[in-house]
């Protein structure tokens, strides 16, 4: 569907260049919703205005199906981006136009009949939950119902894909749910496929298929999304996931003196990973009944992601170390992914 | 009502007839060089826009032209513009002095400085409209018409408003040249025959002039205004 070809994006700003998006190559199938996720600054927003060409990469080559869009000439690009819907973080709605209007701005130039436009967008507007809203001012309107408005707009030509620039990153997390929700439903819907920028690691989780680790201009790893989480391979795609989630402030609690004060002398702290059907829980108090270790549980977490369960506990083993070895080895026959931290 | 007239401006009824020729004059150089450099005015600030560095259409040379013309024709005082420019209007309108002879340098006095004011309002535009039209698939033209212009049509007529006051300022001072007007008529009556009462009179037409104009185009940008 899109295929990002040695991408690589170097902005010159007088004798300081800043090479924003550096050698980036991937592929968004069709009907996927793709995310591509990491910090502020990693290039990430630069990188999805280079699937539009809003920029223009300075090496490399962006394919839409078949077609290579860095080829074409911009009267030719233009129609193609009609094709290509896209929202951003601040909604950009045109603010002296009604929601209606707003919906109609690209869809006016295709030389639609107006009472076909009208009945376009009144479907449109109730597809996104804003049947009502039709007349109102995007002054009037609240952040998520703004973006609302905005998924209308980038749908009205009917396109094949749907970028989406740091879409819910202005919005309260309540709001994010429901966003996220709509371009689920959009996707499963219309069958469209979805780019999804973003550096909240909650929305890659809850709507994406497949995504991207971007760092400082290169894409470190790139998988489906379960994989990402489970079993990350690139020490960047590792210290991303730690930053952005629980396990981060679990680990600088390391650093702080005094703070893991009632560690055992000679005990260690094990940092345990299961997938799929194993069970922390369980497996904690069968390694008590076989080999008489005791687990001080020092952090867990249980994530689902697309459904499928994520565990990540540290624990503190306690017992004979001949029995703790035993124990550790029973752990990870049981296919829980195990590394020592202290 | 004449006797009250009368009481309060002796003066007016010699010169009645002059001064509507004066106001007459005065109009028709706001119409004509007005509705002139408000376009070119409008041309020029877009065009500013479009081809600085950070435009949809960068094009340093257009840019840098525009730019520093506008700096050299601000920095000329207006008194002495019209003295430069009589040769460009003897070739373009044909005459040099006169009504028709002030049209030029009327609008080169005012081009200038209301293209920066339309640049400036269409810098604050914010640039994640542009981008959204971009993204759309929009053209430059329908970019400039439907995003630039429609979306600054509040700030567009404030700029509009700031910049017709100090025209009517110097529709006075091209009386200096011949081009009569109400300018003309206050130097003339007011200044060298010493008629105060036609001074005021002349003060009150422009202030009502220019409140007309205001009452309209605050009526517009509330309209236009979400």
């Amino acid at each position: 569907m899109i295929r990002l070809d040695h991408i690589t994006k170097t902005f010159t700003d007088g004798r300081r260049t800043v090479h924003a998006v550096k050698d980036v190559s991937l592929e968004v199938r069709d009907g996927e919703i793709f995310g591509i996720i990491g910090f502020s600054g990693a290039g990430k927003s630069t990188l999805v205005r280079c699937i539009n060409l809003l920029e223009r990469p300075t090496a490399g080559k962006v394919f839409l199906d078949d077609t290579e869009l860095t080829a074409l000439d911009d009267a030719a690009l233009r129609k193609v981006r009609q094709g290509m819907g896209m929202i951003f973080q601040h909604f950009n709605l045109m603010p002296s136009r009604t929601v209606f209007e707003n919906v109609d701005l690209p869809l006016k130039r295709t030389g639609m009949p107006k009472d076909q436009r009208r009945e376009k967008i009144m479907e449109l507007l109730e597809m996104v939950g804003l049947s009502d809203k039709s007349q109102a001012y995007p002054s009037e309107l609240s952040g998520g119902q703004k973006q609302r408005v905005a998924i209308a707009r980038a749908l009205s030509c009917d396109p094949k894909v749907l970028l989406c620039d740091e879409a819910t990153s202005a919005l309260d997390p309540q709001t994010t749910q429901q966003i996220l929700k709509l371009l689920k439903e959009l996707n499963a819907k219309l069958k469209i496929s979805i780019v999804v920028i973003t550096h909240q690691m909650s929305v890659v989780k809850a709507i994406c298929d497949r995504a991207a680790v971007m760092e400082q201009g290169r894409v470190t790893e790139c998988g489906s999304v379960y994989d990402l989480f489970a079993d990350p391979r690139d020490e960047s795609t590792r210290h991303f996931l730690e930053m952005a989630s629980n396990v981060g402030s679990f680990l600088e609690t390391f650093d702080v003196p005094g703070s893991l004060a009632d560690l055992h002398d000679g005990t260690h702290i094990w940092f345990l990973v299961y997938t799929g059907e194993s069970t922390g829980e369980a497996l904690m108090s069968r390694i008590y009944q076989l080999f008489k270790v005791e687990a001080n549980i020092l952090y867990g977490d249980i994530d689902y992601i697309k459904g499928r369960p994520l565990g990540k506990l540290a624990v503190n083993l306690r017992g004979d170390p001949a029995d703790v070895e035993k124990a550790v080895q029973y752990i990870k026959d049981q296919g829980v992914k195990t590394e020592m931290l202290k | 009502m004449t006797d009250f007239i009368n009481t309060i401006m002796p003066n007016f009824e010699p010169l009645k007839g002059e001064f509507w020729e004066c106001f007459v004059q005065t109009l028709i150089m706001i119409g004509v060089s007005g509705t002139i450099a408000w376009f070119l005015g409008v041309a020029l600030g877009v065009t500013l826009v479009l081809t600085r560095k950070t435009g949809i259409t960068p094009h340093p040379l257009i840019f840098t032209c525009c730019d520093r013309s506008i700096d050299v024709i601000r920095s000329v005082p207006f008194i002495i513009l019209m003295v430069l420019l009589i040769p460009l209007s003897r070739l373009i309108v044909g005459t040099g002095s006169g009504l028709a002879g002030s049209f030029v340098a009327l609008v080169f006095g005012t081009v200038p400085f209301f293209a920066r004011q339309i640049e400036q309002v269409l810098s604050d535009l914010d640039p994640g409209l542009v981008e959204a039209a971009q993204a759309m698939g929009f053209s430059p033209r329908e970019i400039v018409f439907s995003v630039y212009l429609k979306e600054s049509i509040p700030a567009i007529t404030r700029v509009t408003m700031i910049t017709f006051v100090s025209f009517v300022g110097i529709t006075a001072i091209a009386g200096a040249i011949g081009a009569g007007g109400l300018g003309d008529f206050a130097i003339r009556y007011g200044y060298q025959m010493g008629y105060r009462d036609m001074i005021w009179l002349t003060v009150a037409v422009i202030l009502i002039m220019i409140s007309i104009f205001q009452f309209f185009g605050n009526l517009l940008i509330k309209k236009t205004t979400h």
